[in-house]
């Protein structure tokens, strides 16, 4: 079946309307560019947010369940997860993206995270250093509102935070001491929340359990932090727009993409320059998917890297058990503070890099049940003995992308539009067990000195996949890597991906920040290299396409 | 319990995953019920491995004297506890179970009762409350600690 030429055409296609596809939208908009974002999913009303329901925790189980595979909502593909560690990839298809669902934790990377392998020989290094996305960072915390106080001596960052840190409760002073005893570094959690009233979105409430969608607005998503503006300053979006590959031309160029609409009929949409921005699994899958004769193994894949080397930060949870209460019903769930005090390789370990613990909350009367209580007589002690009396530790480490561990097409398992879902393989490596058997007795240790008596873990075999980063790597040499250091693609000249798929080293901490911040900075590339890839622009000027140089005269 | 789990079987299998005590209500007296039925109403895998174990329970129990409902609570236990070992459906007992947790954690009687017994306020995370503001002080030992951070000299 051939799409018909009938689509709609725009400067610039975004594929993907989350955390980072929404900030290039946004950023082109506002320099005027002519951009159009295709996205699968859809807008979100209040009434699709589990937490505007009194059922919230049965519906944060199923339809709204971070699992693909768990949520089969209607935009979804198929997900099927192996390997020896197989991960619960989370992932969201709505505007927004990932950022729908999510918790909110918004720290920079540090400056070693971008060179792990110069410093420590561990993963690959990043193809520019910290200060090149300091800018960045600044005009997306200012965009999503980000809580947090200044001068961290675990971090170079000096500016001050946009807004205050949220409310601590109880609990996090319970967690303050517990650092405080141990005498170790810590901050107050850097949050994509609002601690006040923020360009319109009203402050946090306390209403925790954050992963189940913000009815206030408190915490940031795309859809409330960069979307309006990007509409307002012209970006069209198109939703429910299923995307099935990337068109080019005979001579080489991305011509624009191919997509079902929201009638299910086969479009085909023609842009100067496209934009993927598709998530560490849809990134792949849609660059796999758009094999052609020219590019038999996938479009941007002569190193054969796409899907290749994914990350996902090796992660344990301890949950502390108290004697006293632990104020489960309330306070945003992201976090209380975060510690980096084990983030550097200490050559007295076994394992090179290190790992953050962030102080949590605790669980709902629902999943606290189905994790702790058995069916039967012992049902309502064990409910009692563990609800309200616990809170979480939550261990998150560093991770070098590993060939083994990848994403790619599952053709046995196809989504409603017929296209293939994909398969991720995941082995957790040597090093991120040794790491998380540290971690795991310094968050236990950490969990002693706050007062806890005992501490239960989920173990690590079936790791969380929120952070799914690495798959169409950046890097320098074009027979290692996807896309180069301003995120073009090496085999495509017109083709840009901005999404987490594109880091080289997945770093410590949670990494939207990051990926925002990169999307941000391979915006403004697009936009300084206008001339050179915009057709009304080069019309206008009678002036030929010619890149990386000086525009050639026709 | 009427349809076609009738004879009150699921209220009585509820009852014993989750029991009352003097302060907790009996999962057959709740939601818990109501959720159950409509999992087997909507089909699906759930639903037939739900239905699957639910006629298992009333198998096991008549080769134990009867229906489930009227058998002595040990027995009743044990026909569970023969369910839930078997390979073929201990799968479905577990959806059941979970079932059984989700109606029941949400029916507005249960929640009463984990406020008083656990403190746990169903209403909070959908009204909120109001919480002091961050004290920055607290962050003072940490601010005067030297500089951790490694620099890289590219
Ligand atoms: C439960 C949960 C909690 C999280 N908590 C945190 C946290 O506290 N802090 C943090 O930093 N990160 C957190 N994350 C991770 C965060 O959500 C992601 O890092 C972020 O959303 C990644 O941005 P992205 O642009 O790469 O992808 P996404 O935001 O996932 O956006 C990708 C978009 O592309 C669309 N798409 C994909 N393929 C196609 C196609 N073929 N056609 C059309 N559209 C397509 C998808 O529908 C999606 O909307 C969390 C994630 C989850 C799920």
């Amino acid at each position: 079946m051939t799409a018909e030429p009938d689509g709609p055409r725009a400067e610039v296609l975004v594929i993907g309307a989350g955390a980072s596809g929404a900030c290039v939208a946004w950023s082109l908009a506002r320099a005027g560019v002519d951009v159009l974002c295709l996205e699968q999913g859809d807008w979100l009303t209040e009434e699709d947010l589990p937490k505007s329901h009194q059922d919230w925790a049965v519906r944060s189980r199923h339809e709204w369940n971070p699992n693909p595979a768990l949520r089969r909502g209607p935009f979804d593909y198929p997900v099927d997860n192996r390997g020896a560690n197989p991960v619960n990839t989370y992932v969201y298809s709505a505007v927004g993206g990932s950022a729908v669902g999510w918790g909110g934790a918004f720290w920079r990377f540090s400056p070693s995270d971008f060179a792990t392998h110069r410093t420590d020989g561990f993963g690959r290094d990043w193809p520019f250093g910290y200060e090149e996305l300091e800018p960045y960072y600044e005009i997306n915390e200012a965009q999503m509102g980000m809580s947090g106080a200044a001068g961290d001596p675990t971090h170079p960052c000096t500016s001050v935070p946009p807004l205050p840190p949220v409310s601590m409760g109880a609990m996090g002073h319970r967690w303050i001491a517990g650092f405080e005893e141990l005498g170790w570094y810590w901050w107050v959690q850097h949050l994509a929340i609002a601690s006040r009233d923020y360009r319109g979105r009203p402050a946090c409430s306390n209403r925790g359990f954050c992963t189940a969608g913000c009815p206030t607005g408190a915490l940031a998503v795309p859809g409330t932090t960069y979307w309006p503006e990007a509409l307002a300053a012209g970006a069209r979006l198109e939703t429910r727009a299923r995307v099935r590959r990337v068109t080019v031309g005979a001579d080489g160029r991305a011509t624009g993409v191919e997509y079902y609409d929201a009638a299910g009929e086969l479009r085909q949409a023609t842009a100067d320059l496209v934009v993927v921005a598709g998530n560490g699994l849809g990134t792949p899958r849609l660059l796999l998917m758009s094999a052609s004769p020219e590019h038999p193994h996938g479009l941007a894949n002569s190193s054969g890297a796409v899907g290749r080397g994914l990350m996902i930060h090796p992660q344990i949870s301890v949950v502390a058990h108290f004697a006293e209460r632990t104020d489960a019903d309330h306070g945003p769930w992201g976090a209380t503070a975060t510690t980096r005090h084990f983030y550097e390789t200490d050559p007295a370990n076994d394992f090179r890099r290190g790992f953050i613990i962030t102080a949590m909350r605790g669980f709902n009367p629902l999943d606290t049940a189905l994790q702790t209580a058995p069916w039967g007589a012992g049902h309502h002690r064990a409910l009692e003995t563990h609800l309200n009396h616990e809170a979480v530790l939550w261990v998150c480490g560093d991770d070098a992308a590993e060939e083994r561990n990848h994403v790619r097409l599952d053709h046995g398992n196809l989504d409603a539009w017929g296209l293939p879902g994909v398969i991720t393989e995941y082995t957790m490596s040597e090093n991120s067990r040794r790491m998380m058997e540290t971690g795991l007795a310094r968050a236990t240790e950490l969990a002693r000195a706050a007062g806890a008596d005992s501490v239960r873990s989920f173990g690590l075999e079936s790791p969380h996949g929120w952070h799914l980063l690495g798959t169409a790597r950046m890097g320098d040499d074009p027979r290692d890597s996807v896309v180069d250091a301003r995120n073009r693609a090496h085999d495509v000249e017109n083709l840009y991906i901005v999404d987490g798929s594109t880091m080289p080293a997945g770093g410590t901490v949670n990494p939207t920040n990051t990926v925002q911040a990169v999307a941000l900075r391979a915006a403004d590339h697009m936009i300084a290299t206008r001339d050179q890839w915009s057709r009304s622009l080069l019309d206008r000027s009678g002036i030929s396409r010619r890149w990386d140089g000086v525009p050639g005269t026709r | 319990m009427s349809g076609a789990h009738g004879g009150g079987l699921i209220g009585a299998v509820v009852d014993r995953l989750i029991p009352g005590d003097g302060h907790w209500p009996p999962g057959g007296s709740t939601v818990a019920v109501r959720f159950v039925e409509q999992a087997i109403a909507d089909g699906g895998d759930r639903g037939a491995a739900v239905a699957a174990v639910l006629q298992g329970v009333s198998g096991l129990a008549a080769r134990r004297g009867g229906l489930f409902a009227w058998l002595p609570v040990p027995v009743r236990d044990a026909v569970l506890g023969d369910v839930e070992a078997q390979p073929g459906w201990s799968s479905g007992f577990r959806m059941l179970y979970e079932l059984a947790c989700e109606g029941y954690y949400t029916d507005p009687l249960v929640e009463a009762v984990t406020r008083e017994r656990t403190g746990f306020d169903a209403a909070r995370p959908l009204t909120g409350m109001p919480l002091a503001p961050f004290d920055e002080r607290l962050l003072d030992r940490v601010r005067r600690l030297p500089p951790s951070y490694r620099p890289v000299v590219r």
